[in-house]
């Protein structure tokens, strides 16, 4: 007797799952989905901002012993930005004065949509190779499969690949498989494609084997090929790899950018 | 009739608390911390500690909404729940025949490779992109182990808890006067 009683509720189950699959695969559900999504984005943008703080902290703790090299290396580093920022700061007031001269129009024309992350997709959680996040805000936003993200500092954090009407599924610019049109900021505005490589760094790859590359050359969106405008900071250079046999060369780029931390992203609208 | 109205959404929302936390929070944390298989380990306790029907409602409703999160196909993650439950309830009832500690880990343990397997498979024969890479990923089976261990722990954590709440699993001896 029990034996049927249990038989029957496992009958009803897969009657309801079959049923789920069927109204959902049709959009007949698609209200009710949406609604509940609507209903648990802010919970889970909350769990999410609690879950990235631990990830810092954890992060944090576990990098302490590094704490010193780290120091020193960022005190160089500071020496060289000032450097730098003094000579842009010139650049740039010349700049302003070409610009009023020739009447150029300085703004950019894209707009940016503020988004907010409320949960990361590892499939059967393996590994952190894969790395996608969710966001709050999906098709009836007026997303769309390509367009890229920016952090607060301005820097390409990845490109949406998925969409719903609610949600949208964002592969990271480290993650395997995520790949956008980049270019150098070299003499030559060397161009080629950077990937995710294995959840950690970005390779770009198809860079032609005459072009001179440098360490700590700047990666920038090359606008090709997509809806990603020009000009936006991918990552710096960390390695060049140049071998002779090979007919093009990579380059491992280290993103400025921690992708544990990203609660708060913009989307680039056209 | 009000009191099982009441029961039945305090059911329904714990259900959803805990697949929001698997998917928001536990998903995001580092990668020891990240592999908690948090609704896995809660339809097996449900289903050694409660009964078949409540293991059953569960599994639906956390995996509706893994399912309602998740960009993967829908029903990827209820089909893989509810077979992983039918065969964990298959085990308990014929393999295990009693409910201490032992048994309860054992049934998670299992269940975690079974579900694990599962979700693999249904991805493969989705014939997505970068299907086949989970069988032959090392990462694949590190994380089976990093879950098996982290149930070891929560097994530990809630059958003392279940032990203290209850006096169900508290071994008792006949004494002869």
């Amino acid at each position: 007797m029990l034996k049927i009683k249990k038989n029957k509720l496992s009958l009803i189950f897969l009657v309801v799952f079959l049923l789920l699959v069927f109204f959902h695969s049709v959009k007949l559900l698609q209200p009710l989905e949406n609604f509940l999504l609507y209903l648990v984005k802010p919970l889970s943008g909350k769990l999410y901002n609690y879950g990235a703080e631990f990830n810092n902290s954890y992060r944090a703790r576990n990098s302490q012993l590094n704490l010193n090299a780290r120091v020193e290396s960022l005190t160089n580093e500071v020496a060289r930005l000032t450097v730098l920022n003094s000579k842009y700061l010139s650049q740039e007031e010349e700049n302003i004065k070409l610009r009023g001269v020739l009447k150029f129009n300085s703004e950019n024309n894209w707009r940016t949509v503020a988004v907010g992350v409320i949960g990361r997709e590892t499939l059967t959680q393996i590994g952190n190779e894969s790395q996608n996040i969710i966001i709050n805000k999906g098709s009836n936003d007026g997303l769309r499969i390509g367009l890229g993200l920016i952090n607060e500092e301005g820097v390409v954090v990845g490109k949406i690949i998925d969409l719903k009407p609610a949600t949208a599924k964002i592969c990271l610019t480290t993650s395997p498989g995520c790949q956008l049109a980049a270019s150098l900021q070299n003499k030559n505005k060397t161009l080629g494609i950077v990937e995710g490589d294995l959840g950690l760094t970005i390779k770009m790859s198809y860079i032609p084997q005459l072009e001179k590359i440098n360490v700590n050359d700047i990666v920038i969106t090359s606008g090709l090929g997509g809806d990603i405008p020009r000009g936006l900071v991918i990552g710096r250079v960390q390695a060049v790899r140049n071998e002779s046999n090979e007919i093009w060369q990579s380059a491992t780029i280290e993103p400025l950018v921690n992708m544990d931390n990203l609660s708060v992203l913009s989307v680039i609208t056209p | 009739m009000i009191k099982k109205i009441g029961q039945i959404i305090i059911f329904f929302i714990l259900s959803s608390t805990v697949a929001i936390l698997q998917f928001s929070l536990i998903n995001v944390l580092p990668n020891f911390w990240g592999q908690i298989n948090l609704v896995l380990i809660v339809a097996i306790f449900t289903l050694f500690f409660f009964d078949w029907r409540s293991a059953l409602f569960y599994t639906a409703i956390s995996g509706f909404w893994l399912d309602l999160m998740s960009f993967e196909f829908f029903g990827l993650y209820l089909a893989a729940l509810f077979i992983t439950s039918i065969l964990s309830f298959i085990i308990l009832k014929n393999l295990l025949t009693n409910r201490s500690f032992y048994s309860f880990f054992t049934l998670i343990t299992l269940a975690t490779i079974i579900y694990n397997i599962l979700i693999a498979a249904l991805f493969y024969f989705s014939f997505r992109e970068s299907s086949l890479s989970l069988f032959i990923s090392g990462s694949f089976y590190l994380s089976v182990l990093y879950q098996i261990i982290w149930s070891l722990f929560l097994a530990l954590a809630l059958f003392n808890i279940a032990t203290i709440l209850t006096n169900r699993f508290k071994p008792f001896f006949l004494v002869k006067k």
